[in-house]
């Protein structure tokens, strides 16, 4: 265990995704967890879940962590204060006032049979994306292990790979495979995974030549999803659509269409992909859609699944390296192999 | 002199086969013979003599070929170009750019699982106007060598799929041929 943490601990602070401000290492700082729930009894773990997350993360990483009550005191010297709930277009700013690489903050709301739901949104300043996941365990003789799991979650995103799995996809399901590949090499791919025991859509299958290049998958590396995603931040305030009397029937023609752009693909893009993965899954009457992206010599992978029914992204990962091959035969075993977080 | 020339082309080629190691291999999955006498729609990239070769064998061997005078579906960028989105939007002030990254980032996504529901949807009338069972896609002139795949258009299921590996020399009449014996669970 102690071994693993080291080589994770070692390829974090190797990693080129951290911009790192202080010498040191990176800056990572925890926000409140928000009680989501009505019980006022459980208010105390708005501070304790992060302060807990916070010292297992110093722990394992040569990392500069910063806790609830620090961010306070560097905010009361601007005259702001920390806010319970944050929109994702307020966390550059935030991050830039108190100096931080990472902003880690969510909510958690309890359930039935004293099990706890738990929200974590993890924002990276440099690359301006946000990572979302819940996770449900069992409170207090449990608390413990969720914290430590949670920990992991977060330790296996900022690794190398990029990790995430919520479940596995058991062999049986179809999946409709969207990839940069084409011809023989698409025919290697599927092949894989018809062998593998799973049912293949046709999707670009049913075409001679592949338009999604290199370049253009890279577009679905950021899957916005209800429960758990990775995604681009935006910031609608920036968007100005000037307006005054000087403007005309023409421009206000122009305005209104882009504002409506912005509408359907920035605001309102969740539910419109919702709708969208629906009429793709019933036509092809697909339960997974995993995406698969190659470098160009076609020797590294990156991989996303989203399940249908929640439209979740249910696993991620980054530097698959192989061939095509060997790539398919890594993303196989670990699609249809139960990892199980104690 | 040749010696050298020899080598560096052998140098070459163990450089350039790992990079491109799957398109190469011989590869077969057939999850269920096709029939014989099934209704085809067979797309092909060729000129129209070697499409004809390719027709006349599909039909010698007992199937009815639906006339699908298609080398490809539309492709994406027929449909329209969302390029120009990216174009319009860097237009636009800098301080949009936030916005302008994550909505073209949606756009070109939305636009993506659009055209696969188009052709689903070309796939379903083939099926339901046209009566094809299975669309058969080929490629003789591949450089990684002749390949072909089948989709059974009941379910949209991949059935078949062969990568013949890279010859020099097949004809396009032996390359069906061979083809068909695969799909029809001949070989």
């Amino acid at each position: 265990m102690i071994s693993r943490a080291a080589i994770i601990a070692i390829t974090l602070l190797g990693l080129p995704l951290i911009t790192a401000r202080a010498s040191a290492g990176p800056t990572m700082a925890f926000g409140y967890l928000v009680n989501e729930s009505r019980d006022v009894n459980h208010e105390y773990l708005e501070t304790i879940f992060p302060n807990s997350f916070a010292s297992s993360i110093k722990n394992i990483f040569q990392v500069n962590v910063v806790k609830p009550g620090q961010i306070e005191r560097l905010l009361e010297k601007q005259g702001r204060r920390l806010e319970k709930r944050y929109r994702p277009c307020d966390l550059m700013d935030l991050t830039d006032r108190i100096r931080s690489d990472y902003f880690i903050y969510g909510s958690f709301l309890t359930l039935p049979n004293n099990r706890i739901k738990i929200r974590l949104n993890l924002y990276s300043h440099g690359m301006n994306r946000i990572f979302s996941f819940t996770n449900i365990g069992r409170m207090e003789k449990e608390i413990f292990k969720l914290v430590d799991r949670i920990t992991n979650i977060m330790i296996d995103f900022l690794g190398n790979n990029n990790f995430f799995m919520s479940r596995i996809v058991p062999r049986g399901k179809k999946i409709g495979i969207l990839t940069n590949l084409e011809g023989g090499d698409l025919n290697s791919l599927y092949c894989a995974f018809l062998k593998g025991g799973y049912r293949i859509a046709s999707m670009q299958g049913n075409s001679l030549y592949n338009t999604l290049s290199r370049e253009l998958i890279g577009n679905f590396k950021y899957i916005s999803a209800p429960e758990n995603s990775y995604q681009i931040v935006s910031d609608p305030r920036a968007v100005r659509v000037l307006h005054s009397t000087w403007t005309g029937r023409g421009y206000y023609e122009e305005i209104n269409y882009r504002r409506e752009i912005y509408r359907i693909f920035d605001q309102n893009y969740m539910n419109e992909k919702s709708r969208a993965l629906e009429k793709l899954a019933g036509r092809h009457n697909i339960d997974t859609v995993l995406i698969i992206g190659f470098n160009a010599p076609k020797t590294k992978a990156w991989v996303r699944c989203v399940d249908i029914d929640s439209k979740d992204l249910i696993w991620m990962e980054s530097n698959i390296r192989g061939g095509i091959t060997d790539v398919c035969g890594k993303i196989l075993d670990r699609m249809s192999m139960e990892i199980i977080r104690k | 002199m040749y010696k050298y020339i020899t080598a560096a082309c052998i140098v070459c080629l163990a450089l350039i086969a790992p990079l491109s190691c799957s398109a190469g291999k011989a590869v077969r999955y057939l999850d269920r013979p096709i029939p014989a006498n099934s209704s085809l729609a067979i797309i092909i990239d060729a000129p129209n003599k070697v499409k004809n070769v390719v027709m006349t064998r599909f039909l010698a061997r007992g199937f009815t070929v639906k006339a699908i005078n298609a080398s490809d579906f539309f492709s994406l960028n027929d449909v329209f170009d969302y390029r120009d989105f990216k174009k319009v939007s860097y237009i636009g002030q800098d301080e949009n750019f936030l916005s302008l990254e994550k909505t073209y980032n949606s756009l070109f996504k939305m636009h993506f699982y659009n055209y696969e529901v188009n052709k689903a949807e070309v796939l379903s009338d083939m099926r339901n106007k046209w009566n094809v069972q299975y669309l058969i896609l080929l490629d003789l002139k591949s450089m990684g060598g002749a390949w072909g795949r089948a989709i059974d258009l009941r379910t949209n299921d991949l059935v078949w799929i062969e990568n013949q590996g890279v010859s020099f020399g097949g004809d396009s009449e032996k390359i069906t041929d061979g083809f068909i014996d695969s799909m029809t669970g001949k070989k």
